[in-house]
């Protein structure tokens, strides 16, 4: 947010203030004062925001909003592409819709633009200007491609992740660094001929010859303006619609429901447990980590397909479920200048629930990240305010003997009763349940 | 148009790609909406008449019928 000329965005006593520079003040207003603001703010896709009387003593302020503050902040990198395809198509709604009112959007990042549960909201309401009625050029239109389009593209043709784009850079990726990627074939698939192979050529054919680019265009009629522009929309639209897979990638985790090894009764008496000790509690937050249940308000988990699938599930029936693609053993560090553009998960997420789920994940971080015992259980309590719910899996259960891959030995000191001593140090046992012989679910509450 | 696409594609392909220290990311995406631009200005064109001709063509059978046609 620091790099709005705009404006300043504040974290004041928990309030999220706004400060509007004068020269961006009728843009802001104008912006606010539209039919499209309205309509997105009545459909919950635009961020609530209140005007207010009080004006710091700056000069160069000359107004102030509090924003509506969001449950939880999470950023592009831990998206799914079926988040990041959400977020594209609320840019391009917003683009299009204020292309009547005489406004435009001026920059096409997906830093705009937050999830409250699996709703995408546009958040950084400077970026909207008003416009020339008769220039047909979108200049954030190189910025949508290298944001939305390509990392969608490429994460459909060749597996490229969304963390591998976003987690590398601050704008997304290229024409040019895209077609490198490329195979001869692929780069005239039409797809990438229209987003990729064409944009690259007429790229390294202009060379450094940017004046006569740059310089701006203006049509006669302002609806010629108009038309050019909503085609290019389409375009867009449908290059982002092309990047759609069908029924949702497949990973190693995206069928878990449909194939754990526990029995049907196991998993009912587990869902039972869980559903018992959150209702008892009444967490307004809870953090689910390994969701593959998708049972709770942020769900995170390192496998995008998993977290899609969650996503699409919570989407359709409006659920307020945040799933986001998050590997706990390493979380998203701190990122951007000074790395302090874009907080680590584990600075936002900490302290921010009143229960937290680690349900068939402990083995996980046991053997496949060699994390011992006693700091998973640190880390669940810096998470948790309150509660965690915590599934023991013996070394005897069949999973865990698949991923431990024949290393057995490694494991013998983790028993029951290691389990129950470790949690003792920072928790104690509510309750707890077998659900077979090598399974376990314990809920604990946070020791003061 | 697809002529064009053709003579891009083939540019491409035989034409060696220079190399730059620095080269403009967006430059190239711009340079193709401005084609694009093109295009879709062409397709106002072709849009406006159809829109022009129907608009004639229904002045013209408003015409035709007489007063003493309408019962």
């Amino acid at each position: 947010m620091f790099r709005d000329p705009g404006g300043k965005l504040k974290d004041i006593d928990g309030r999220l203030i706004r400060t509007v520079n004068k020269s961006f003040a009728p843009d802001f207003r104008a912006f606010l004062d539209s039919s499209t603001a309205r309509s997105f703010l009545e459909r919950g896709r635009l961020v609530p925001t209140r005007l207010l009387n009080e004006i710091p003593d700056d000069p160069e302020t000359e107004m102030t909003a509090e924003h509506q503050r969001l449950s939880f902040v999470s950023f592009p990198y831990e998206w799914p592409p079926e988040m990041l395809m959400a977020a594209g198509h609320l840019t391009l709604d917003l683009a299009e819709s204020l292309l009547n009112e005489g406004m435009g959007l001026k920059d096409a990042s997906p830093y705009n633009i937050l999830f409250s549960g699996p709703k995408a909201v546009f958040v950084d309401v400077l970026s909207f200007e008003k416009r020339d009625a008769r220039d047909p050029v979108w200049l954030p239109y190189a910025q949508f491609t290298r944001n939305f389009a390509l990392p969608l593209l490429l994460n459909k043709h060749l597996g490229l992740t969304l963390n591998s784009v976003f987690g590398a850079t601050r704008d997304g990726i290229g024409p040019e660094e895209a077609y490198r990627l490329l195979g001869p074939m692929q780069r005239l698939r039409p797809a990438f001929l229209n987003l990729v192979t064409l944009p690259a050529w007429l790229g390294a054919r202009r060379g450094n010859d940017t004046d006569g680019l740059y310089r701006s265009r203006q049509t006669k009629d302002p609806e010629k303006a108009r038309f050019i522009l909503r085609s290019l929309f389409r375009n867009l639209r449908s290059a982002l619609d092309s990047a759609a897979r069908n029924g949702g990638p497949k990973s190693a985790w995206s069928g878990y429901m449909s194939c754990h090894t526990y029995s049907k009764e196991e998993f009912e008496a587990k869902d039972e447990f869980v559903r018992q000790a959150l209702e008892e509690s009444s967490p307004k937050r809870v953090l689910d980590v390994g969701c593959k249940s998708g049972a709770s308000v942020v769900a995170v988990d390192s496998d995008a397909a998993a977290v899609g699938e969650a996503w699409r599930s919570a989407a359709a029936v409006g659920l307020d479920i945040l799933p986001l693609v998050v590997d706990i053993a390493r979380p998203s560090p701190a990122t951007g200048w000074r790395n302090a553009e874009n907080a680590s998960f584990l600075e936002r997420a900490a302290g921010r629930f009143d229960a937290v789920l680690m349900l068939a994940v402990v083995h996980h971080l046991l053997v496949s990240e060699r994390v011992p015992l006693a700091d998973i259980l640190d880390l669940a309590s810096e998470l948790t305010t309150d509660l965690l719910l915590i599934e023991f899996v013996s070394p005897e259960d069949p999973m865990f003997r698949r991923i431990a891959r024949g290393r057995d030995g490694l494991f013998t000191s983790v028993t029951a009763e290691a389990f129950e001593s470790a949690c003792g140090r920072r928790f104690s046992v509510l309750r707890s349940r077998e659900l077979s012989s090598t399974r376990r679910v314990y809920c604990l509450k946070k020791k003061r | 148009m697809i002529a064009g696409a053709c003579f891009l594609i083939l540019w491409g392909f035989l034409a060696p790609e220079p190399a730059y220290a620095y080269i403009d990311p967006g430059m190239g995406a711009l340079a193709w909406q401005m084609l694009l631009a093109g295009v879709f200005g062409a397709a106002f064109f072709i849009h406006r008449m159809r829109q022009w001709i129907a608009d004639r063509w229904k002045a013209l059978r408003s015409r035709g019928k007489s007063p003493k046609d309408v019962p």
